[in-house]
């Protein structure tokens, strides 16, 4: 489970920090754009602005004194304990991810907050170099967390981000995932198929589902059909989708609740009951609760 | 005939077909993925952002889970959906959440609104165009209370375990610099969120408390 003890991002601020003179190393290696390592300090700002900006920007704040100050103030208010306090919080990361954490790639996202843009599908995003990462990197192989529940939605992207999870999954420390399954992005010559399956052997046991509006519909075990992602393509537009979800777990417990929810191919339909009863679940829930 | 009851008919020959064992795989269940429209009529219902589907009995199944990790977390309402689901007490829900974000919709320090400037500048929140009332995934009604809380009751979290960790993943900024707003601000404060810039940690600049703009204005977000 995680380990935070400090603030929200501690435990990926700590597995990063300890990761990142083999990342520097690595880079250096095989890096084909300029790497941002190789900045100096004062441009470090330049990332996302016009040099011109960054600099001025950079001269004028103090950003070392500064962070140290907020940070003492944020530890302060951890300490605090205030009652009532979402104390796990949210860590929000800024981050490239994807299968590897090797190349930086020449592409920055915009920050109007535009929905729909993956690696591949920004073409009006500027050209700074930004350091891919893969989860295995930002989660640390040395670790022994457990993600309890890890989504993707990634416009495309989603292969690359679970290649990049390979370690984690074999480890057996996502015990349920999610990911939408495009026709863009890495979807274009990915087999849906070929990962469930791929799956269901780097995690053991991991058993994915389609995610319908009303009815799971079981994907491994050989009933997957890799022309979904063609037909997602042909007829998506019509059902006002470019994507659906794929919903994966191994654990025991899990698959037990799917169970009622996954189409029974040989089941006929059941009665509704005649009042709507917010304990039940399963189909009769979705059939009959809404 | 019609497409639609070809489609029927090759369904239930399909379904004639398929073997004893509840929810196993059968040709009939190959065939439908191959066609959109007969997954539609199966019931199975086509549909790209079908969260309950999944979280309710993942709540059901890990009342205790500690660690969740949203990847393309945008404007956080699946994070939303599941502080309100493991972390009730965090009152953060898609509905405070799209309230606090139509409330910063633009960084603090926009002091004029023209339409051109909220759909040119970079701090714009774009929550009002892609998030409208009628969004399912904005909105926490009173059902969607009664199921959460009936999901608690039929697996409660054990009371000693720290509460739930949310990490939220984006390439962009913009998640970062529309929630410092909101977390700093309005009714998200009694959430607590922490920033970390991986494209600039690559530089061994890490940050802590801090939300962004593109414009280099900081946020202060502690």
């Amino acid at each position: 489970m995680s380990a935070a003890t400090g603030g929200s991002c501690d435990f990926i601020e700590r597995t990063t920090r300890d990761s990142r003179a083999r990342f520097a190393k690595r880079s250096a290696q095989s890096e084909p754009f300029a790497s941002p390592l190789r900045k100096t300090p004062g441009s470090e700002w330049a990332i996302r602005l016009r040099p011109q900006r960054a600099a001025q920007t950079a001269l004028s704040r103090p950003a070392v004194l500064r962070r140290s100050f907020e940070a003492a103030r944020f530890k302060k208010r951890l300490r605090a304990g205030l009652e009532g306090k979402f104390g796990g919080g949210l860590c929000f990361v800024r981050a490239l991810l994807s299968s590897n954490s090797r190349y930086a790639r020449p592409v920055d996202f915009p920050v109007d907050g535009a929905e729909h843009r993956g690696l591949d599908t920004c073409p009006t995003c500027s050209t700074t170099p930004v350091p891919l990462k893969s989860l295995d990197y930002l989660f640390g192989l040395a670790t022994t967390s457990v993600i309890d529940v890890l989504k993707i939605d990634a416009e495309g992207a989603d292969v690359d981000i679970i290649r990049g999870a390979a370690g984690l999954l074999s480890q057996g420390r996502v015990r349920s995932l999610l990911f939408e399954v495009h026709n863009k992005g890495s979807w274009r010559e990915t087999s849906l198929c070929s990962l469930v399956e791929g799956l269901s052997v780097a995690a053991e046991g991991m058993e994915c589902f389609h995610v319908g509006e009303n009815k799971l519909l079981r994907l491994s075990g050989g009933c997957c059909a890799d022309q979904f992602i063609d037909e997602l393509r042909r007829q998506g537009p019509a059902f006002r989708v470019s994507g659906t979800n794929v919903f994966c777990t191994s654990s025991e417990d899990l698959l037990r609740e799917l169970g009622g929810l996954t189409l029974d191919m040989n089941k006929e339909a059941t009665a509704c009951p005649e009042a709507f009863d917010p304990y039940a679940r399963g189909e009769n829930f979705v059939r009959c609760g809404g | 005939m019609p497409p639609t009851f070809v489609l029927l008919l090759l369904l239930r020959l399909l379904l004639s077909q398929a073997d004893d064992t509840p929810t196993s795989c059968s040709a009939a269940s190959r065939y439908m993925q191959s066609t959109l429209p007969v997954m539609e009529l199966a019931g199975i219902g086509v549909h790209q952002e079908s969260d309950e589907m999944w979280l309710r009995p993942v709540r059901r199944a890990f009342p205790n889970a500690t660690l969740f990790v949203d990847i393309g977390f945008n404007k956080g309402y699946l994070s939303a959906q599941i502080a309100a689901r493991w972390a009730p007490n965090s009152h953060l829900n898609p509905k405070t959440l799209y309230s606090a974000l139509r409330r910063v919709a633009g960084c603090p320090d926009i002091s004029t609104s023209t339409s051109s400037d909220f759909q040119t500048h970079p701090c714009y929140a774009n929550a009002l165009d892609l998030c409208g009332e009628a969004n399912p995934r904005c909105t926490w009604t009173e059902r969607d209370e009664l199921i959460a809380a009936a999901d608690a009751k039929a697996s409660p979290r054990d009371p000693s375990l720290p509460s739930p960790q949310i990490i939220a993943i984006d390439a962009s900024a913009f998640s970062n610099n529309l929630w410092a707003s909101a977390a700093e601000q309005l009714s998200l404060s009694n959430v607590e969120v922490d920033f970390i810039d991986l494209h600039r940690m690559a530089l061994g600049a890490v940050t802590g408390g801090y939300g962004e703009c593109s414009n280099g204005r900081q946020l202060r977000l502690y």
